[in-house]
């Protein structure tokens, strides 16, 4: 370079050396923490419905897709919980209980049982009956994805 | 310049060189999505190449940026300064990919035209838009990039060109606000945010320790005799090397070769390369820059090229150099001062020259271990970068998958299809159009009727929605249950205002601030906006927004997309969705300390 462009490209590294920093913290400064809500509007209501299996408690049944999907169910003599612990999610999932198998239908005198959590969050549901199978149904996809016979205890 | 000099020739330092490069960048995409997809195995693709394109070309700004004061402090950095425009086309090329796809993406499809959504979208009280800052230093970085060739150097003149790259450090300051109002508003590691101020000082902290040397040399030369200057002791100045003393306002080399003593301008015709920093080979002094030569006795290049630079008289006396400050024309002959029985102290510096095949041996050994260096401190950040993004939510699109669904259709507040369940209940998924606008077109003439359709899927946990395929509507004998509605009474909910079809999974992240802009163009293009609440133990819920009366507001809402709120209303559930009803006036934006 020569001594202009020197004296130039001094001015300008000191001015950005100055006023950067200041403005990259004021930026930084200004960032606004993700809002936390304490309760969320819907679980009271779940709560109150069917009290959750205590962790660890039940007894626990895997269901599986072939392309990856996997929820835990556990369940005791009055509730079912369903939780999904890897794989990707399926659209408008809904749990059903169904006295037989019915392949890859949803047997006629399924009972929903209610939709499933998104995410790996646990959901407890009211068990219908002693013995019969649990069905993983996507609505939005309109088939059986998993199932499994719940013995009764 | 000399004979063996090949202008834009691609000799093999060349293509060594920018075969390394190649081999650094596609290693750093590489390493960057490889641990964003561990970590977060449904992020789309469009989000993996915006952030790997964006962090290895803000990575190669610091690379490219250091190595010019590198040189001024230490001339064994001058190889890596050799190629240095093709670094930065390079850089250009990563970020021109990181900006186009960010600008299809967040910008297009949209009611604005893609450029007024991009400088008028994420504004709003108490924000400052960040991506019209990314688009300033990508403009900037292009008129550099376009005029990264000799020709243009040529043409402009060597001052003006390089006055012109200059701008360079205003993109940077561009790119750093960009990053910081923009990626770190959302990602909030401070490990990102320590990396980026690393970056800064550092590259500042370096400019100013070489202009302080530079303006040491500035300073001035040496004691007056006459009109001549006493620049020093003869005896400091090695066989084949200069002396640069500052004189007439301007740099001068004086350069020793055997028996004699010369003096040129020290600012080389290519790019005002410091010629006092070369060395004599073949008889020419070579710029340390680029390799241009020139004779000492006359400031030519050898024939038949033409450059030239202003010559001065020097003489000795004593032992001592003196210099006459006047610069003579360019390529005037000065006969040498002749020097005689003195001896010139030992040089061990190598000088490279790029368009030889073979760098020196120290000086090769020495530039592997800085290109090494550099390479794994450029993985190592951007490895940083990947790993301390904050994590990516997993909604789905299943984008090209058509499906054919039956159901009632609703079309107010926003337009729902309600499907019966097998056994009892309902499910209802919100329907849109293609691109970002709402479905309230397509479905003006169905409301309350049963239909079939056909349409991708987007779904995120327990929400549903449905882009129609535009002409697939049609009447149907459908039969669902009667909705339901359930009061939940009034709540004072904390959370973002989000645009459903980006959220439950079109974009990932479908949120926060880097996404703000795209969600405000789906809003005001009629897409249902979603109240999205997260509690302290990972629990989400998200909440359609309608106003206290039930009626859309999105055109009521568009300033405060994206930022962080408190909203009071009243949550129904209908059917299996919950709504928030309240009026846009009440919202109240949650400031920092609370």
């Amino acid at each position: 370079m020569n001594a202009p462009l020197r004296r130039r490209h001094a001015a300008l590294v000191t001015t950005l050396a100055l006023a950067l920093p200041v403005a990259f913290a004021a930026a930084i400064a200004k960032r606004e923490a993700a809002p936390v809500q304490l309760e969320l509007p819907l679980e009271a209501q779940r709560a109150s419905a069917v009290e959750a299996l205590a962790p660890g408690a039940g007894t626990e049944l895997t269901l599986e897709t072939s392309s990856g999907q996997r929820w835990r169910a556990r369940h005791d003599a009055t509730r079912i919980a369903i939780a999904q612990v890897a794989g990707a999610e399926l659209p408008d999932l809904l749990a059903y209980w169904s006295a037989r198998n019915g392949g890859d239908e949803l047997a006629p005198d399924a009972v929903l049982l209610g939709p499933v959590n998104g995410g790996s969050s646990e959901r407890t549901y009211a068990r219908p009956g002693a013995g019969g199978v649990l069905v993983l149904f996507s609505l939005a996809h309109g088939e059986v994805v998993a199932q499994t016979n719940v013995e009764t205890r | 310049m000399g004979h063996a000099y090949r202008a834009v020739g691609w000799n093999r330092q060349k293509r060594v060189y920018d075969t390394a490069l190649a081999l650094s960048i596609a290693l750093c995409i590489t390493l960057f999505v490889a641990l964003t997809l561990s970590a977060s195995p449904l992020v789309t693709a469009e989000t993996l190449l915006i952030r790997s394109f964006g962090a290895s070309a803000f990575v190669l700004l610091h690379v490219i940026l250091s190595i010019g004061p590198a040189c001024r402090l230490d001339p064994r950095f001058l190889p890596l300064l050799y190629n240095r425009r093709h670094l930065g086309v390079a850089m250009f090329v990563l970020a021109l990919a990181h900006g186009t796809l960010a600008f299809v993406l967040f910008h297009t499809l949209g009611v604005l035209s893609p450029l007024e959504s991009l400088f008028t979208s994420d504004a709003g009280p108490g924000t400052i838009p960040f991506q019209p800052l990314g688009a300033a230093a990508l403009a900037v970085l292009f008129l550099m990039a376009a005029t990264s060739h000799d020709f243009w150097l040529r043409n402009l003149t060597p001052p003006t060109w390089k006055a012109l790259h200059m701008a360079v450090y205003v993109a940077y300051a561009l790119v750093v606000l960009h990053v910081g109002l923009g990626f770190l508003q959302a990602n909030t590691s401070g490990w990102l945010v320590g990396a980026t101020a690393a970056g800064s000082f550092w590259l500042l902290g370096l400019h100013l320790v070489a202009a302080h040397r530079e303006h040491t040399v500035d300073r001035g030369a040496g004691k007056t005799v006459g009109e001549w200057i006493d620049v020093g002791e003869l005896s400091t100045i090695p066989d084949g090397r200069a002396k640069t003393v500052c004189a007439g306002g301007e740099r001068v080399a004086i350069y020793r070769y055997g028996d004699k003593l010369s003096a040129l301008s020290s600012v080389c015709r290519h790019q005002n390369g410091p010629l006092g920093e070369g060395r004599i080979v073949d008889g020419c002094v070579v710029c340390p820059w680029h390799g241009y030569q020139y004779r000492p006795r006359d400031g030519r290049s050898p024939e038949p090229f033409t450059e030239r630079v202003p010559t001065f008289r020097v003489r000795v006396e004593n032992g001592r150099v003196l210099l006459d400050p006047r610069p003579l024309p360019p390529g005037t002959p000065v006969e040498p001062a002749q020097l005689s029985n003195a001896k010139a102290p030992a040089d061990e510096r190598e000088l490279y020259v790029g368009y030889l095949p073979h760098s020196p041996p120290r000086q090769a050994r020495f530039t592997r271990g800085v290109v090494l260096a550099v390479f794994t401190a450029c993985l190592a950040v951007v490895a940083l970068i990947a790993l301390e993004q904050a994590p990516l939510r997993a909604g789905q699109f299943e984008f090209g998958v058509v499906r054919e669904f039956r159901g009632v259709l609703e079309s107010a507040p926003h337009p729902l299809l309600r499907v019966q369940r097998p056994g009892d209940g309902v499910s209802s998924y919100l329907l849109v159009a293609p691109g970002k606008h709402g479905a309230d077109e397509l479905v003006r003439d169905f409301d309350g009727r049963g239909v079939t359709l056909r349409g991708s899927l987007v779904h995120a946990g327990e929400r549903t929605m449905i882009e129609i395929e535009p002409g697939s509507l049609a009447l149907a004998d459908v039969t669902v249950a009667a909705p339901s509605a359930l009061e939940l009474g009034r709540r004072t909910l904390r959370g973002e205002i989000v645009d459903s079809k980006c959220h439950l999974g079109v974009m990932t992240p479908g949120e926060r601030r880097t996404h703000r802009a795209c969600a405000q163009l789906c809003i005001r293009g009629g897409i249902p906006p979603l109240f999205w609440v997260e509690d302290d133990r990972g629990g989400v819920q998200r909440l359609l927004l309608v106003g206290a009366r039930g009626e859309a507001v999105n055109e009521r809402v568009l300033d405060l997309v994206g930022l962080p709120l408190e909203i009071e209303g009243l949550v129904t559930q209908h059917d299996d969705w919950l709504v928030l009803s309240s009026d846009p006036a009440g919202y109240r934006r949650i400031a920092k300390e609370q």
